[in-house]
């Protein structure tokens, strides 16, 4: 058997002080000193700390985003954590090699989190897009909140999103797991970050969930088996003289088998699984939960909402809802394709398709009832215009026309889509279904016959809750009741909106309880176009005007003119014949997308008929880009903006549209958490404190001394580093004297020793005056 | 040794693993997911997987000790050696065993409880380099090996038999020469005032055989003729041997001293040329016991025999009285002990009777 090594005689010569430490493994027999035990390979268990790091982050990047089904460069992410993870342990291989590599790995951070924020940005909101897309298909609404994708390649911006999203995770998790092997907090933080595509019911891949069981369950082991500390000299064993335990610290080669044990069985046992019992048939067989189905409501208005939603119940968020106000705080486009309509222009003003007329307006409800048939369905009421103005055409009058308007449905939500003067279709348009109308377009302003002088109460019926708001809007406004031509109320009515209350798309949510209406007219006082149409309806009800709130979608001449294809293959005859003010044209196809979605209000004129009421003001400011900070608090609180650039009307200000409960609700969050935290960290330093006290009480009196001893230790080289690096007590006690901390001469600092000795090593019970002895020169 | 396996459960791990397969199994009924499913059975089939191993690799570990050498000198290094050895493809990451390292001279003993990783199908080598500091005889035992499997759930206690010993003797330094001539003189005087005769073979005595006597004494035609064993009583010639008598108290401090001296005493008569007989008390069996010694390799050899017997066996009071009660005919030996009073060092040769 060999004597020490070559390596272990040259450390020993080179550091002789260590052969003064004294190490008795029995009496009479003294474990040599550390410096000549075995050395861990550290470079190789930081490694394996690093790999651990790898495969929770991966594990929980992947799984994330298999499950969504996101494209991204697999192998970039791959690279890049694991070498930021493998670095970040390394760094721990030498305290100044720490100190410099965080300082390095910061600035680079903070450099790529810089050079490449557009991307970094553009992959976030992707992500956080894929899964608004998910949720909204999983719970089948409409309303769509997206965010600006700045860079086109949605591919590349994931990618390097996702490499640093994983590269921050990878330091943050390095710190917890490589010293301490902390891998509690990847549980819930891994669960949170799974917990939106499990609940859409979207599986991870096999792969990266047994990356991430094995890290997390190789941490788990490797803290239970408590070996997981860096050893001060890389000592393979440690000797703690006082339990007399002989413990080897790390051993790397058989981690590395644990962990590629752990790995590979994860691994097997999820293939195994998915052969035997694949996830289809899972699926199959497991319905929703009970649980599930009665959290359905808070989440979907969560994923809409985001932290508002949990406060704010609104069974409808807006976009084209029929009728449902009050739960957006704020409206996000897509401008993807809702509508594709094909027809022949006969005038240069708006084109509108309705969906919904409201009626009644419920206060407090938030919402308007729409006219429904007799199986509760919503219709669109038929119109008398529509009758008087086909008679004219039928009749074979000048100045009339009959246009003929396909409709398809491509993403719109599934209902009517009724250009202006036809009557509703038999079925309801559903996604993918295309529609004709006929209608009977107003190709001049000549006077109908045979109108009714008030077509209905209901369109003149004002709610009691909201008299008082109106009737002080009015009067604020300069509006009267007694207006013989509707219009010119509206004409008032809509100048005063564009002067006084500004247009914006995140108007912030009407608070819980209130009124949608009255909080818009009175306290508010900024809003879209639901906004608008809403409170112009009663208002112009109040005036005595009969009015109906509208929702659908309104396509400018502009944008027929701009982005409408000509149709060369179709004959204008089959779509419109009779008089155009725009002569013989052609027959266009235009594609209406949300950002056509509006609401505006009818009004009745006892001539004309239902004429169409425009009263939304145009946005005047330009849009402001926001930090991602920003961004991401919109997206708790619930406040969505507009990112796109170049769009028409929805431009407008930026900046967080809290309203006062909702801000007051969020700092009352903020401030639980933070008291949360103070008392967390509180609470951990008290126990501590406690924990000390109680086991100084129940001490003896020997290790009374040597906790009364380490603390002053451990006070001293708090401020004197120096301290630190003395192993023993004789040669900190040799130390404190030289530094003046200890004040006795040699002969009783050789006793101090000899009893701290006795009180360390002995076993035996040190007397009162020995414990004075030694505490006579601590000066706490 | 035959050996037998017991296991044991750790509460704490085994509650802790069941709240948290809980905690797993409200996700999936909540959520009713693949995903929580598959953590459930992950849950169960791992550390099933860990504990079956445990018990497997429970039976194939072995454990050896090895020490580098068996006799070494006071003050210097020994490399020991834990040698795990895994026939198994399974691991753990903690196994333990307490070492326990008695010193039979000096009567102490202390356990240190030692840990090693088992690494899968190889074997693992704890080397602790150690300093004999005290002089003695060292066994090294450890009767049990527990390992743990690595969900830390199942312990497994394995009776196993690993030994070892150690001889600590003192170290022979050339450097502090006892002078040795005056006992040598003193002794050579003594005997030859008091011998009969000066014939170094002369036999003053036939005695019946008494246990301990040397079998080259005993006088084989006389006890064939009287069926009994008759030893011939021969008078110790002046010069032919030093007998020396370490006078050990109950302080092991002081008994090492002694030890130490009359080692350096043994090996500079033996430098001499004198032959040395090293006489120890064995209050056990009432007797002394005779080391007779006449190279250096002798005294060590000698003092490893010694070291059998605890300290507390070798000490008497009254050595002079003793020695004239065993050895009646030795005309002188050389006492060394440390003095109560001043606890210095005494040696004094003495005539015996």
């Amino acid at each position: 058997m060999d004597r020490l090594t070559r390596r272990q005689e040259k450390y020993y010569k080179k550091h002789p002080k260590l052969d003064t430490m004294i190490l008795p493994l029995a009496k009479g027999v003294i474990l040599q000193p550390e410096s000549a035990m075995q050395k861990e390979n550290r470079i190789f268990t930081l490694i394996l700390k690093g790999i651990l790091v790898y495969l929770i982050v991966m594990g929980c990047v992947g799984s994330f985003l298999s499950a969504l089904e996101v494209e991204y460069n697999e192998w970039v992410v791959h690279i890049s954590i694991v070498l930021i993870s493998v670095f970040c342990a390394t760094l721990y291989y030498h305290k100044v090699w720490e100190n410099i590599g965080y300082i390095l790995l910061l600035a680079l951070m903070v450099f790529i989190g810089s050079e490449f924020r557009n991307y970094i940005n553009s992959g976030f909101y992707a992500l956080a897009n894929v899964i608004t897309e998910i949720s909204s298909d999983y719970f089948g609404t409409e309303a769509l909140r997206s965010y600006g994708e700045q860079v086109g390649n949605r591919y590349m911006a994931v990618t390097i999103s996702m490499c640093y999203i994983g590269g921050i995770s990878s330091i943050l998790l390095n710190i917890l797991i490589s010293r301490k092997m902390k891998y509690a907090l990847s549980l819930p933080v891994s669960l949170g970050v799974l917990i939106a595509p499990l609940y859409l019911e979207l599986e991870p891949d096999g792969f990266y969930a047994a990356m991430l069981f094995a890290g997390i369950t190789s941490a788990y082991i490797i803290r239970s088996n408590e070996h997981y500390k860096l050893a001060v000299n890389n000592n393979l064993y440690e000797y703690r003289l006082d339990k007399r335990k002989l413990f080897y610290v790390h051993a790397g080669a058989v981690f590395a088998e644990m962990m590629a044990a752990v790995f590979a069985l994860c691994l097997l046992v999820i293939l195994l699984l998915s052969v035997i019992y694949p996830r289809e048939k899972f699926q199959a067989a497991h319905s929703m939960s009970e649980w599930k189905e009665s959290t359905m409501d808070t989440v979907e208005n969560f994923s809409r909402l985001g932290m508002m939603g949990l406060f704010n119940f609104y069974p409808n968020t807006g976009g084209l809802t029929s009728g449902t106000l009050g739960g957006v705080s704020s409206v996000r486009l897509d401008f993807e394709t809702d509508l594709t309509v094909e027809f022949a222009p006969y005038n240069e003003e708006r084109l509108y398709l309705k969906t919904f007329t409201g009626a009644a307006y419920l206060p407090y409800q938030n919402r308007w009832s729409g006219l429904m048939d007799s199986y509760g369905q919503p219709v669109l009421e038929e119109d008398i215009t529509y009758f008087k103005l086909k008679e004219r055409y039928v009749t074979d009058l000048e100045d009339s026309a009959m246009g003929i308007m396909k409709i398809t449905n491509v993403a719109a939500p599934v209902g009517q889509y009724m250009p202006y003067y036809s009557v509703s279709a038999e079925r309801n348009l559903y996604p993918g279904g295309a529609v004709e109308y006929t209608y009977y377009p107003r190709v001049c302003m000549e006077t109908l016959e045979g109108l009714e002088d008030v077509p209905s109460p209901q369109w003149l019926a004002v709610p009691e809750e909201n008299l008082d708001a109106i009737k002080a809007f009015c009067e604020e406004a300069g509006l009267y009741p007694g207006y013989e031509d509707p219009m010119e109320a509206v004409e008032i009515l809509a100048r005063y909106y564009q002067e006084e209350i500004p247009y914006t798309l995140k108007p912030g949510l009407t608070p819980y309880r209130r009124d949608f209406i009255n909080y818009f007219l009175t306290q508010n006082r900024k809003g879209y176009c639901a906004h608008f149409a809403s409170a112009a309806t009663l208002i112009l009800r109040y005036l005595g005007i009969p009015a109906k709130y509208v929702e659908g979608y309104a396509i400018d001449a502009a944008d027929i003119a701009e982005k409408g294809t000509i149709l060369e293959d179709v004959q204008y005859t089959d779509y419109y014949d009779g008089y155009s003010p725009l002569g013989a044209a052609a027959v266009v196809s235009v594609d209406a997308t949300d950002a056509n979605a509006h609401a505006w209000v009818e009004v009745y004129d006892k001539e004309l008929g239902w004429q169409v009421a425009e009263v939304t003001p145009y946005a005047e400011e330009d849009e402001q880009r926001e930090s991602l900070w920003q961004r991401l608090m919109n997206f708790l609180t619930g406040n969505q903006e507009d990112d796109a650039e170049g769009e028409d009307e929805t431009e407008e200000a930026g900046g967080l549209a809290l309203d006062e409960q909702t801000r007051q609700a969020y700092e009352a969050a903020l401030g639980i958490l933070l008291l949360l935290l103070i008392a967390v960290f509180l609470g951990r330093y008290l126990a501590k404190k406690v924990r000390r006290l109680y086991r100084y009480f129940h001490a003896d009196r020997s290790d009374k001394l040597i906790l009364r001893y380490l603390e002053y230790i451990h006070k001293i080289s708090k401020k004197n580093k120096g301290l630190t690096r003395m192993v023993n007590y004789q040669e900190q006690l040799a130390w404190l004297a030289a530094h003046g901390f200890w004040t006795d001469d040699y002969p009783k600092i050789m006793e101090c020793i000899r009893i701290l000795e006795k009180a360390g090593f002995s076993g035996t019970e040190i007397s009162e005056e020995e414990f004075k002895t030694v505490m006579r020169n601590m000066n706490f | 040794m035959e050996e037998k396996i017991r296991f044991k459960l750790r509460p704490l791990y085994v509650v802790s693993h069941i709240i948290l397969f809980i905690i797993d199994l409200f996700l999936y009924v909540g959520f009713q997911n693949y995903f929580f499913w598959l953590a459930a059975v992950l849950m169960v089939v791992l550390p099933a997987i860990s504990a079956a191993g445990m018990f497997y690799l429970c039976r194939n570990l072995r454990v050896e000790l090895g020490i580098s050498e068996n006799r070494v000198a006071r003050g210097e290094e020994v490399l020991l050696e834990l040698r795990l050895r895994n026939p198994t493809w399974f691991i753990s990451l903690h196994s333990r065993l307490n070492l326990c390292i008695a010193n039979v001279f000096l009567e102490n003993a202390s356990t240190v409880e030692i840990s090693m990783p088992v690494k899968a199908h190889g074997e693992n080598v704890l080397k602790m380099p150690v300093r004999i500091v005290d002089l003695g005889k060292y066994t090294l035992t450890c009767d049990t090996l527990f390992v743990q499997d690595i969900f830390c759930m199942v312990v497994g206690r394995k009776t196993i038999s690993l030994s070892g010993e150690l001889f600590a003797v003192p170290e022979g330094s050339s450097e502090e020469q006892l002078d040795v001539t005056g006992f040598l003189g003193g002794a050579a005087e003594v005997e030859e005032s008091k011998s009969k005769g000066s014939d170094f073979s002369e036999v003053s005595d036939i005695r019946e055989y008494i246990p301990g006597d040397r079998q080259r004494d005993i006088h084989w035609k006389l006890s064939a003729r009287q069926d009994e064993l008759m030893v011939k009583e021969r008078v110790n010639v002046a010069g032919s041997e030093m007998v020396i008598l370490p006078g050990f108290a109950e302080n092991p401090e002081q008994a090492m001293q002694i030890l130490e001296y009359v080692y350096q005493l043994g090996q500079n008569c033996i430098k001499q040329r004198m032959p040395v007989c090293l006489l120890c008390w064995n209050s056990q069996e009432f007797r002394f016991e005779e080391y007779r010694c006449g190279f250096r390799e002798e005294i060590s050899e000698a003092y490893c025999e010694m070291y059998e017997i605890g300290l507390t066996k070798r000490v008497n009071k009254d050595w002079e009285q003793l020695m004239r009660n065993c050895y009646p005919y030795t005309k002188s030996y050389l006492l060394v002990e440390i003095q109560e009073e001043s606890g210095e060092m005494k040696v004094e040769m003495r005539e015996n009777g």
